[in-house]
């Protein structure tokens, strides 16, 4: 028998921990943020670290054999050479190979802004450069780009969708308990927003703001312009919520015992719309994702040298590029998967809390 | 006398105009008298539509009145600021009807109860919460260790005590029980209705008890009312109620109620404008 | 000492059951139900023996938590899916209703026996008329065409009491008062021309004088359409006034059965005993 005490929330988690699927997303985005921390040691070079001798280098093959014996992983050197078309062609050369160090030396990095360090998940002495995904056309070592884009992309994804939350939580809350004119007021304002294409809005409050902003400044600029096109929708589905859950007894409990009206929301009411607020987060996060990958693609997001994934898919922009150095194209495979994962993990959480936003009565 | 009600009238419009003024209204309470004196139980019993939620609702400050008074101890409150609202909150409180929604399914039931107790909690240490917790918890015959479980672990009946112990939080002079046994089964029934009983003498309280059901009604009030669209149309005690009811929808209603027969009379019974209610004598009042 | 089944009251419900075999509508016979867990098996139902006979009406009668409405709902295999009938079997004119295949079960259900919910709110969609919802089950179990439907359904509704029926039959749930939803949903539940009427606490959430109503109506319609109902319900006052046999049921077991005239004279249970005491007015 079980003597714990579960509230329903907890027993809904039980149920999601069942689902396969949603836990190996949890499992990838979990290590997908923990690989955007710890990008500074992960990857194997800063990522400003350039060497235009290995332009759209492609990605280094890790030999294990050496001479047919098992050996420690090493690489060999490349050499830029131009074919008769005036392509890049990179010839290996076998005669230098380079072992793979871990925990080297490598570019100085400040981690988390504070603590200076040098140390490198993996690396190789000079001159070769290990290209784990190719290089792109600065030679910048791609895989280490993506680390550090992930995270633009995805602190954006979290932070902007926490933010219109907040608002859309705010919002519909408080038109869905008082109703009457403040209701149609704070309605009308979620239609105004909702009104105007997502897309253009975001151009133009990007248009809008200045062109002298430094990184983090654009950085912060278009969370909050993300937030604010977005917060819309959530809220008027609260507000939906409220209206129906401000009727039941155990609201007009809290009234008879004197409670304030906003204590009655925050505590009785919003709680309850946690459930669909959760996973309608998590579904939201890619568009979030996606609406920066798109801004910075065309060049209105984080700039060079700085790396979000959008804008590492600038690069990949033209076709001859692509069927030249398919690799670059790897950033959109992050993107995916993030998407993918939150989607996943967005709908097995609503089928596990649906049964929640229902009331029970039990058979007898 | 604890509480009055003088010609207390509250209608819900029904169709409004498109300037929201109404054409049309529900007359859900029209004109009701009432008086309730300290100890002496009221049943208020009448069917849906009658208005006696609305009544009760109306007594516990959750909905205004249209028109009429409402006096507490002699004063007046029927218009309160929300501030004087919350201090006198304090005397008067409810036990709803359906134990499954009046609990809020994601508090703990120490929360539950702690939070009845919130305006009193700048006088009282952490340690004295919890002993209140317990005791309350202990006069509606509930085990201790039920405060940390969540409503959905306990039965209708279970439940209600719960309830009952969050009312009695604050120590109220009156309560107000709005169907608050209405569904349960039968036993459990008797077994509230006799912790009902058992807490009054405890606490001295006062019950107002509205209620559809004649036979529950019957064990707690000393005195009983009939609703009957908007109107109270008898009161008189309950023996004599039972014994002697004069107007024929109290007849209709214990015929059904205690012989499970339609009474003869199968027409509406309708109310006149102008009836009043009439003293019989013995404390039996009659509308006529 | 509280469970234990008097000898007196065996031989009571030998002679019964010995009598009614014969011309048994209904008999569940053994019925065991338990609810799984990943954690624990708990038993609802604890081999259960009922025998109802046509043109009568049986009384189930428990508290909550007694495996009543898991016993109505499980006759017609409704019940929810973490529920398992494990043993027994429920004989229906002969037949094991427990062997039949979905689409057998189908033909029963509405057609040979009639379920009436305990909240006609829920049990009717709100988005159609009752008159349409009444027609599905027309529709559903006779080869009637939609005229002959129409014109049946206004009968239906008078039948069991409802004026203005052609009104009623063109309105939503949600605009009648308990009382006619009731009755609504019996008319349903008889529009397939069940034996056998299964009504789940039919007065549990109705006024008084609409419940004495619909008691009323019990007893014409056994009378006129030859029924028998197995009433499910813990209000003991009512079966005192409509039922011909009385089962009490505790905890999943019947502590004692028999007619109804005769238990109430003489109630053998402590249980039974507890039951009339909370009836009395």
């Amino acid at each position: 028998m079980k003597n714990q005490s579960l509230s329903e929330f907890q027993i809904a988690l039980g149920n999601f921990k069942k689902n396969r699927w949603a836990l190996l997303s949890v499992y990838i985005i979990f290590i997908l943020y923990v690989g955007a921390i710890l990008a500074d040691f992960l990857s194997p070079y800063s990522y400003k670290n350039e060497d235009r001798k290995f332009s759209y280098c492609p990605p280094t093959k890790i030999h294990f054999l050496k001479e047919g014996k098992l050996s420690w992983p090493f690489i060999y050197g490349v050499q830029l050479t131009f074919d008769e078309y005036h392509k890049r062609v990179y010839k290996i050369n076998e005669k230098e190979n380079y072992p793979l160090h871990l925990f080297s030396r490598g570019d100085e990095y400040k981690f988390l802004g504070i603590i200076p360090g040098r140390l490198h998940l993996i690396g190789t002495s000079q001159p070769a450069r290990f290209y784990l995904l190719g290089a792109d056309s600065r030679g910048r070592d791609l895989f280490s780009r993506i680390l550090y884009g992930a995270r633009v992309s995805l602190s954006i994804g979290l932070i902007g969708v926490l933010i219109s939350f907040a608002i859309g939580l705010i919002v519909g809350g408080m038109a869905g308990y008082y109703g009457g004119v403040v209701d149609n007021i704070l309605m009308r304002l979620c239609e105004m927003f909702m009104m105007i294409p997502g897309f253009y809005l975001l151009l133009a409050l990007r248009s809008a703001v200045s062109d002298k902003f430094s990184s983090l400044q654009v950085y912060f600029a278009i969370i909050i312009i993300l937030s604010f096109i977005s917060w819309a929708s959530l809220a008027r589905i609260i507000r939906g919520m409220c209206l129906s859950l401000k009727e039941r007894e155990y609201v007009l409990a809290a009234k008879a015992i004197g409670l304030t009206d906003f204590k009655i929301i925050v505590r009785h009411i919003l709680p309850h719309t946690l459930s669909y607020s959760i996973f309608a987060l998590m579904l939201s996060v890619p568009g979030y994702i996606i609406g920066e990958s798109a801004l910075s693609l065309i060049g209105l997001g984080i700039q060079d040298p700085y790396a979000s994934w959008g804008n590492l898919l600038s690069d990949a922009m033209s076709i001859v590029r692509i069927k030249f150095a398919p690799w670059i194209l790897w950033p959109a495979f992050f993107i995916f998967l993030t998407v993918v994962c939150f989607n996943v993990v967005g709908d097995c959480l609503r089928d596990c809390l649906d049964p929640l936003l229902k009331s029970e009565k039990k058979i007898s | 006398m604890l509480l009055e009600l003088k010609n207390v009238k509250k209608y819900f419009p029904v169709r409004r105009g498109f300037w929201g003024e109404s054409h049309e209204s529900v007359r859900a309470v029209d004109g009701v008298d009432l008086t309730i004196a300290r100890g002496e139980n009221l049943g208020l019993v009448g069917e849906s539509g009658s208005g006696k939620t609305t009544l009760g609702r109306i007594i516990l400050k959750l909905l205004p009145v249209d028109s009429g008074d409402i006096l507490f101890e002699g004063t007046d409150i029927t218009h309160l600021s929300a501030r004087q609202l919350r201090r006198i909150r304090k005397n008067f409180q409810m036990v709803f009807q359906d134990p499954y929604s009046s609990l809020d399914p994601r508090f703990t039931i120490k929360n539950i109860i702690q939070e009845a107790m919130i305006f009193d909690e700048k006088g009282m240490t952490r340690l004295q919460q919890e002993d209140r917790v317990r005791e309350l918890l202990l006069a509606v015959k509930l085990p201790e260790d039920v405060a940390g479980r969540f409503p959905h672990e306990f039965s209708g009946g279970e439940r209600q005590r719960i309830a009952i112990a969050r009312a009695l939080a604050r120590s109220p002079k009156l309560l107000i029980l709005d169907e608050a046994v209405s569904s349960l089964d039968v036993l459990i029934q008797e077994q509230i209705t006799d912790l009902f009983k058992d807490l009054q003498k405890k606490f001295s309280l006062t019950y107002f008890f509205i209620s559809h059901n004649l036979r529950v009604v019957k064990r707690i009030s000393a005195k009983i009312a009939v609703m009957y669209q908007g109107k109270i149309v008898e009161i008189a005690s309950t023996s004599e109620l039972f014994h002697n009811p004069l107007h024929r929808y109290t007849q209709a209603l214990l015929t059904a109620a205690m012989h499970y027969k339609v009474s003869t009379t199968n027409q509406e019974i309708s109310l006149d404008e102008r009836s009043r209610l009439i003293d019989q004598g013995n404390g039996h009042w009659v509308r006529q | 000492m509280g469970n234990c089944v008097c000898p007196d009251n065996l031989r009571r419900m030998a002679k019964d059951q010995l009598f009614s075999m014969k011309e048994s509508l209904l008999s569940l016979r053994n019925l065991t139900i338990t609810v799984g867990d990943f954690y624990f098996e708990r038993i609802l139902v604890d081999g259960l023996n009922l025998e109802i006979s046509p043109e009568s009406i049986m009384a189930l009668v428990g508290g909550s938590g007694s495996g009543k409405t898991t016993t109505g709902l499980s006759i017609l295999r409704l019940l929810p899916p973490a529920l398992r009938v494990v043993r027994g079997e429920i004989i229906f004119n002969g037949h094991d209703l427990l062997k039949y295949s979905a689409e057998k079960m189908r033909g029963i259900r509405g057609k040979e026996i009639g379920l009436v919910f305990q909240e006609p709110l829920n049990a009717f969609n709100p988005v159609f008329t009752i008159g349409y919802q009444i027609a599905e089950v027309f529709k559903a179990h006779t080869d009637l065409v939609s005229q002959q439907i129409f014109e049946k359904i206004p009968q239906l509704l008078e039948q069991v009491g409802i004026q203005d029926a052609r009104r009623i039959a063109q309105s939503y749930p949600h605009q009648l008062s308990g009382g006619l939803r009731q009755r609504a949903m019996m008319a349903q539940a008889l529009a397939g021309g069940p034996q056998l009427l299964i009504a789940d606490e039919p007065t549990s959430n109705l006024d008084v004088t609409s419940q004495a109503h619909i008691i009323e109506l019990f007893r014409q319609l056994k009378e006129e359409l030859k029924l028998s109902i197995l009433l499910i319900t813990h209000d003991l006052g009512m079966v005192a006034h409509l039922a011909d046999s009385v089962a009490v049921l505790s905890n999943g077991k019947v502590v004692e059965q028999g007619d109804i005239k005769e238990v109430l004279a003489d109630p053998k249970h402590s249980y039974t005993r507890e039951l009339l005491e909370a009836m009395v007015v």
